[in-house]
């Protein structure tokens, strides 16, 4: 595969996230003789918006996080986002917390600050005489999230409560009833990550090369380390607190930008964001146009055409 | 270690005791002939629902455990627990139960597992008012308690004829809602709902849909049976429903229509009471 200028890659890409959009708002529960402009403008945009801004949190963080440790399998949820946020949902789901914090509804802020807290934990469990080494902060993440995933299997059993609601929450869900309040959780944390992340794009395609080239940062390597680990963890918090765990988005997206512009992040970061918005608005509108009525889980979607795809492109790479 | 290992394979292969003294053969709901001591004295109820059942018909005293989801009657909660949704063999070994009474629907697996180690296992899959009626009469006649269960029955009966089925509203009911869990007409609970006069507007069993579906078929009243009423008015075109703008949306207990048992005529006096108005 040939690598293409940013700008074409950029074109098709946005061109994909418009059609898939496109069919997303054509598909549904409700048939098309009975849509009506209000379901339109209530429900099916408002939810066509919420599943861009995800797939492009998703698609940042995982250029963030693939990068920052030099991994190909990183994901947004490598540092253990999700399982802190699982445990938080969890947590706010059996305690009962169901009052509202600035705004948000007691479980969104629960999971988002449980993500947020994992990822910030890792960091501090890592971090050895001021440096953080990236392997020892994968392992740390690694850890708490199996830690977190745990004790929500205990917190489920013991508050015998409703594992619909839980397992609902672990599979993901972009079809909640309010998307419009939901694409205003994410919309600032993607805005807030990307921000970052576009300031440390050069300092990305460094820290990609190595501890050794990350030298040349100087003092100020563990200070961007620091903050690009918070702008991925960001993004990902604010997907995961939203909208459940949707994965392989966050894995994929990166590779396929990579493919097809190159490793430079100042190229990179635009065309992920705008590949991941539109791979989930698409394997969104495909989750609600196979299932009529009752969508299919989004996260199994995404898992179900997502491992094959990767597998396609792991193979393109080791031929090319 | 010869020892131990001998120890084991006994332990393995010890099956629960043979019934001792008298049987009889009762049919359960998926039409399998069991043969239940008489009466039995230890009886483990492996659902919510069956162990509502069982102290309903009389037999409270003989239940020796339950599940720690089995909360109604506030007796049940002081029985020896066997597990959650996962049956836990040990515990209900040591219980030592002469009968395991479970439902159908949800403990399929669990009955054929038990039933492979011998023990008796009677399964309910009761689907109607008539249904549940049945089910305690049986309940009542296999424990020694016939008299109790048939009034428990007829009460339950006499408290359905209460409701007279009429015309009423359209109307969206829903358990869940993250994600948005509902029932159509084809359940033991689309039945009730049916029976207290609603149409309901979604078709179907139980099912999980799209929050458009509620929008475009905008019902008259909105049932809510779940405890996240928090962010209701977060909800796309909430303000707009019809419920809504009439104070038609009512929160009713989930406990009053999710399990069949008894408690689910208060869900139908329940639910007809806000499809029609008090006058029953």
């Amino acid at each position: 595969m040939a690598r293409i200028p940013r700008s074409v890659a950029l074109l098709l890409f946005l061109a994909a996230a418009a059609a898939a959009t496109a069919g997303s708002l054509l598909v549904g529960s409700v048939p098309v003789r009975d849509l009506t402009w209000e379901i339109l403008r209530d429900y099916r945009i408002p939810h066509a918006m919420l599943a861009l801004l995800v797939g492009a949190s998703l698609g940042a963080s995982g250029v963030c996080f693939q990068a920052l440790f030099r991994n190909a399998l990183a994901d947004p949820f490598v540092v253990g986002v999700s399982g802190g946020a699982a445990l938080g949902a969890v947590a706010s789901i059996v305690l009962g917390l169901r009052t509202t914090l600035l705004g948000l509804g007691g479980t969104t802020a629960a999971a988002f600050a449980g993500g947020l807290g994992a990822a910030f934990l890792a960091y501090r469990l890592a971090r050895v005489r001021g440096r953080v080494p990236v392997e020892s902060l994968l392992l740390a993440g690694f850890a708490i999230g199996s830690f977190s995933g745990a004790l929500v299997s205990f917190l489920v059993l013991a508050g015998r409560h409703d594992w619909n609601e839980v397992i609902g929450w672990l599979m993901g869900n972009l079809g909640q009833p309010d998307p419009m309040y939901r694409a205003a959780v994410v919309s600032p944390c993607l805005g807030l990550s990307a921000a970052i992340m576009a300031f440390h794009a050069r300092d990305l395609n460094l820290l990609l090369l190595g501890e050794e080239s990350a030298a040349q940062l100087g003092i100020e390597a563990e200070k961007i380390k620091g903050r690009l680990l918070a702008a991925g963890s960001i993004a990902a918090a604010g997907a995961v607190a939203t909208c459940g765990m949707i994965g392989f988005v966050g894995l994929i997206v990166p590779h396929v930008a990579r493919r097809l512009v190159g490793p430079d992040h100042r190229t990179l970061l635009p065309v992920a964001v705008v590949a991941g918005g539109a791979l989930l608005a698409l394997a969104d509108a495909a989750a609600r146009a196979l299932s009529p009525g009752s969508p299919l889980p989004i996260g199994a979607v995404t898992a179900v055409a997502g491992a094959p795809f990767f597998i396609y492109v792991m193979r393109l790479k080791k031929g090319g | 270690v010869k020892r131990l290992a001998l120890a084991l394979l006994v332990l393995g292969c010890q099956k629960s005791d043979p019934p001792q003294g008298p049987t009889r053969s009762f049919r359960d709901d998926r039409g399998r002939s069991v043969a239940v001591p008489q009466p039995p004295r230890r009886i483990v109820s492996l659902a919510p629902s069956t162990t509502e059942l069982l102290f309903e018909a009389g037999a409270g005293d003989q239940v020796a455990g339950v599940t720690t989801y089995c909360d109604y009657p506030p007796e049940a909660r002081s029985k020896p627990k066997i597990g959650n949704v996962v049956v836990d063999l040990e515990a209900l070994h040591t219980l030592r139960p002469d009968l395991v009474v479970t439902s159908w629907t949800i403990g399929r697996r669990a009955a054929e597992d038990l039933e492979g180690k011998g023990y008796a296992v009677f399964a309910l899959d009761p689907s109607s008012f008539e249904e549940i009626a049945g089910a305690l009469i049986r309940l009542g006649e296999m424990t020694g308690h016939a008299a109790q269960g048939s009034q428990a029955a007829q009460a339950l009966l006499a408290r359905v004829r209460a409701v007279r089925e009429r015309p009423g509203p359209t109307f969206y009911f829903e358990h869940s809602a993250d994600p948005l869990g509902t029932t159509g007409p084809e359940t033991y609970l689309g039945r009730v709902l049916k029976q207290a006069g609603g149409k309901n507007v979604i078709e179907g069993g139980w099912k999980l849909i799209e929050w458009e579906e509620v929008l475009s078929k905008n019902p008259e009243v909105i049932l809510i049976a779940h405890d996240q009423s928090e962010g209701l008015d977060r909800r796309a075109g909430w303000k707009q429903l019809r419920a809504v703008k009439n104070g038609r949306v009512h929160f009713v207990p989930k406990e009053h229509f999710v399990y069949p048992t008894p408690r689910l005529a208060e869900g139908l006096r329940e639910a007809a009471e806000l499809f029609h108005g008090k006058d029953p």
